[in-house]
């Protein structure tokens, strides 16, 4: 993975992998409930394709960053649930990393603006 | 882990599950239940995109769309399989003679003899430095080889190397075969591994087999080392089986025997006074250079050890130089060229192949671009259109590649039977080595792309507007009739080379036909060789004279003649006399011996004087060269000459005749009479009533019956055997028309599509021409005129390519020349005969044009 943002549609597949391990950090959970977890914590910002979730979880599988595993949801339906492993624990932080590298360097363009603004 | 059957399923489960509970939620927030499925399916998106975008992570997509491409091609060619057939059809007649002849000229002139290093192997040879010479360049005695083996340093190993026919028992069947009589350490000295055996011994008569001779004959059995062979009535062991790929060193004959000299001297005494004969410079010596020894310096001791022999032996090598000769390295480059040419011709017909296909691929393109508008709109990239497009081209070139690798194996077979008939068959296993294969694979790439990439690129060209309202005007007077037009021009300039090089070719051919070769092919006159051997096949003199008396009493036999030695034989002409003059250094004549009258029979004109008889054992006839350096005052008959020590006195003066190939110049030559009982092989010739051909047979039976035990080969008319002498020229005039016949076929099949498409193109407007009164004839000949134009346009380039080309070729090539009014005349005719009669039958079509339901259809 680059550090630089050549490649936007993969730097978005890796934001929408990031979201989805630093949901699981919290603990297993399954696909309906990963989606929903993004949507609440973001205050229903960061609106998620549903379906788009299950290419990323299957690349996370690939990478053995997460697992997959049979469970019963809460009320008592059969679903797959998704769990972090200890390579995606390290990976995550990798991410963060990552991420706040480019939060930063965004925010230090934008601040100037909003500076301007007020005068 | 990888994708599976389960994977899928859980995959699908999951998203069911994942919307059973979106709705459960959608539900609960007070929707009904319709509202509330609808609602978490928008939210999820498209099903089946997750679902394939999913797999695509676990499976290597580029691979798995490359498979549904070739599914797909396979069912767009099944489709309209009239089209792919036309296309598979054009590409297989190219591919079938570019992968015969590679493999002709792979066999030939790209192997490289398999022996170690190289390099280090030179020739040794004589020249002659008279200039009065019969032949500039001489091979070596056996004699001569040894004291050069004995004498020379600058080598690590000398190899001798004699050509001859040999007779072997093989379960009561006797098979003739060409050996090499060679050094006992040939095979060492050209580094030539053995295959299996442990190859020449010396405490027995022992002799190697080729891997031909052991997989014809033997059926390649493991026990065959050690087993006995009789070979000319002498009983040898077979000490070793050669490597499949060693075929001797000669060019064309491969030996099937290889027997050391000394160990058939020690069976056959009698031999050994012939083999010593230094005059007989008919030995091939092939030297190793010592590590290190520059050539030049191995060059200069040959020279003078050239010198001691001069000395040494005057009446034999007086004026002979020894001399080196990178033989080797001299083949690899003409070979080399020869490859080239070839490449170069196959590859003009293999474009013209191309071009056709191209031609139809963009005919399709046009046809599909509805199909390929709608894909767009939907989406597909246009790399992924021309990705199709590819794998179809591919499709179709595997297909032919498949078809024309099966029709190279057909005609390989019938190469052989194209070989003429000699005294001694030649064995060619033509097979498909790996430089062939790589070459058939190069071209199937080649092709693919050629005629792939450009109805590719027009075909997947964003076009949305217009394809998708079927309008069919716009893109094609843009696109597609300029590419075509350009495609047939090509063509046509390409069959127009073929064409024009095949006249040139048959024209140097018919030039050669004209040459004086001093007897009358035309005779009714068969002819066939006994080969005198005994019933166990060791050699056993013929009865000239017995055997005569027999053909004579074939009915229909008007007249029997026999002899040693005759005219247009190729090789077989190098016997020379020795000429003593008084007060003139001797020298040598070329020699021969005939029978009586058998130069009569054959046509060649006795000038003065009469042709030999029964009785004259001290006669001898010569030839108009050399009874004119005889007696320039044109008295030679009656005069007496010194020829081998004997005195003969001249009896006759016979036109000169050509003995070795047609391009030979008139060499003084005497010819003594054949003695009546003779061994080795003795030529008969029948002179009949009506064609000769059909006296083969009997001639064949007669002969075999005349002396059991003996074989009868290379039966033939004078006419075959005259013809013979010409095949190669034969054959190349052959391939060029072939060639050129086959880009012409594939030319007017191109030609034809070309002018139906602009028919097509124009239906509307010569239907409203009509409409409006125009003659049907003026538009049939606007038709034609295009296809015309097209074809003239090619001709015209073909000569701009052609005319050049065989001026250089000229250049190089004596007896070649370009300005052959002939040639062009029936070239040019052949291309614009056809282009006319390609372009006609669209023309026609116009009378068939029904204005009205033309426009009503629009």
């Amino acid at each position: 993975m680059s550090t630089s943002v050549e490649d936007p549609i993969a730097f978005l597949q890796g934001t929408l992998d990031m979201l989805i391990l630093r949901t699981l950090l919290l603990g297993a959970a399954h696909g309906h409930a990963i989606a929903h977890a993004i949507e609440r914590n973001s205050d229903d910002v960061l609106q998620v394709e549903q379906g788009s979730l299950y290419p990323a979880l299957h690349r996370l599988i690939k990478r053995g960053w997460i697992q997959a595993e049979d469970g019963l949801s809460e009320n008592n339906r059969r679903a797959k649930y998704y769990h972090l492993t200890a390579k995606g624990r390290t990976q995550l932080t990798v991410e963060n990393g990552r991420w706040e590298k480019f939060a930063g360097a965004i925010a230090r363009i934008m601040r100037p603006a909003e500076l301007e603004a007020d005068l | 882990m990888r994708w599976n059957r389960r994977m899928e399923e859980e995959l699908a489960r999951d998203i069911a599950d994942h919307i059973a509970m979106e709705t459960e939620e959608n539900v609960a927030r007070g929707m009904s239940p319709a509202e509330a499925r609808y609602a978490a399916l928008r939210k999820f998106g498209n099903v089946a995109r997750v679902k394939e975008e999913t797999r695509s992570v676990w499976v290597w997509n580029w691979l798995d769309t490359c498979y549904a491409d070739v599914r797909h091609a396979l069912r767009r060619i099944r489709r309209s399989p009239g089209t792919a057939a036309l296309a598979v059809l054009s590409l297989a007649l190219a591919f079938a003679p570019n992968v015969t002849v590679f493999s002709v000229m792979d066999r030939l002139f790209l192997t490289p003899l398999p022996v170690k290093a190289p390099r280090e192997i030179v020739q040794i040879e004589f020249q002659d430095t008279r200039p009065t010479a019969n032949f500039q360049y001489l091979k070596v005695s056996y004699s001569d080889f040894q004291d050069f083996r004995h004498s020379l340093k600058s080598f690590s190993g000398l190899a001798y190397q004699l050509g001859r026919g040999s007779m072997v028992a093989l379960n009561g069947r006797r098979v003739l075969v060409y050996a090499n009589l060679v050094s006992e350490d040939y095979f060492s000295v050209l580094g030539v591994p053995i295959l299996s055996g442990p190859g020449f011994l010396k405490n027995r008569p022992s002799l190697v087999i080729s891997h031909g001779f052991w997989v014809r004959e033997f059926e390649g059995r493991p026990d065959i080392v050690g087993r006995t062979l009789l070979v000319d009535g002498r009983a040898f062991t077979i000490d070793g089986v050669a490597t499949p790929d060693f075929h001797g060193t000669d060019k064309i004959l491969s030996p099937d025997l290889w027997i050391p000299v000394e160990t058939l001297l020690q069976l056959q005494p009698g031999l050994r006074a012939d083999m010593e004969r230094r005059d007989t410079h008919d030995g091939t010596v092939w030297a190793r250079l010592r590590p290190g020894v520059p050539p030049a310096q191995a060059a200069a001791e040959v020279a003078s050890v050239g010198r001691e022999l001069a000395r040494r032996w005057p009446a034999t090598n007086r004026y002979l130089a020894g001399y080196t000769y990178d033989e080797l390295a001299d083949r690899e480059r003409g070979g080399k060229n020869v490859t080239a040419i070839g490449v170069f011709l196959l590859g003009i017909l293999l474009a013209v192949a191309c071009a056709n296909v191209a031609g139809i691929l963009l005919a399709r393109a046009e046809e599909r671009r509805h199909e390929t508008a709608i894909r767009q709109a939907l989406g597909a990239s246009r790399a992924r259109l021309v990705r199709e497009w590819m794998v179809e081209s591919a499709v179709l070139s595997s297909i032919a590649a498949a078809l024309g690798l099966a029709g190279a194996k057909v005609l390989m077979n019938l190469l052989p039977g194209l070989l003429p008939s000699m005294v001694v068959p030649i064995h060619f296993e033509f097979s498909f080595g790996p430089r062939v294969w790589l070459y058939a694979a190069l071209l199937v790439c080649f092709s693919a792309l050629s005629f792939g990439l450009v109805p590719a690129w027009r075909g997947s060209r964003p076009d949305l507007l217009s394809g998708l309202r079927r309008d069919s005007a716009v893109s094609i007077l843009r696109v597609r009739i300029p590419i075509r037009s350009l495609l047939i021009v090509m063509q046509v300039a390409a069959a127009e080379v073929l064409l024009f090089s095949a006249g040139l070719v048959l024209d140097t051919v018919s030039t050669v036909e004209r040459f004086e070769v001093g007897f009358d092919p035309h005779r009714p006159v068969a002819m066939a060789v006994l080969l005198g051997t005994g019933e166990d096949g060791s050699p056993r003199p013929v009865d000239c004279e017995a055997v005569r008396d027999r053909l004579a009493r074939i009915p229909g036999v008007r007249r029997v003649a026999y002899s040693r030695s005759v005219p247009l034989s190729g090789s077989g002409s190098g016997a020379t006399f020795r000429l003593e003059m008084p007060g003139q250094e001797p020298r040598e004549v070329m020699g021969g011996s005939a029978g009586p009258a058998f130069l009569s029979t054959l046509g060649v004109r006795v000038l003065s004087g009469r042709d030999l008889e029964a009785a004259d054992q001290h006669a001898v006839l010569v030839n108009t060269t050399l009874a004119r350096q005889l007696d320039p005052a044109g008295n030679a008959v009656g005069r007496e000459i010194r020829l081998d020590g004997a005195i003969r006195q001249i009896v006759g003066v016979f036109q000169d005749t050509v003995w070795g190939t047609v391009y030979d110049r008139p060499q003084a030559r005497a010819i003594a009479l054949a003695p009546a009982r003779s061994g080795g092989d003795v030529t008969f010739a029948v002179e009949v009533a009506g064609n000769p051909s059909a006296y083969l047979a009997a001639l064949r039976s007669e002969l075999a019956a005349a002396q059991p035990g003996s074989t009868v080969a290379s039966s033939k008319t004078l006419w075959q055997h005259y013809r013979d002498s010409l095949f190669l020229e034969r054959s190349a005039t052959r391939l060029f028309y072939v060639l050129g016949l086959l880009a012409l076929l594939l030319t007017v099949s191109g030609l034809h599509g070309i002018t139906s498409a602009l028919f097509a193109r124009r239906s509307k407007e010569f239907a409203i021409r009509l409409a409006l009164g125009a003659a049907p004839r003026q538009i049939m000949g606007t038709v034609l005129a295009s296809g015309v134009k097209l074809a003239a346009g090619g001709l015209v380039l073909g000569l701009a390519i052609a005319f050049p080309a065989a001026l250089i070729v000229a250049s190089r090539q004596p007896g070649f020349s370009p300005w052959s009014v002939p040639a062009l005349a029936l070239s040019s005719a052949i291309v614009m005969v056809a282009a006319i009669a390609a372009a006609a039958q669209p023309a026609r079509r116009v009378l068939r044009i029904q204005p009205g339901d033309i426009v009503r259809a629009e």
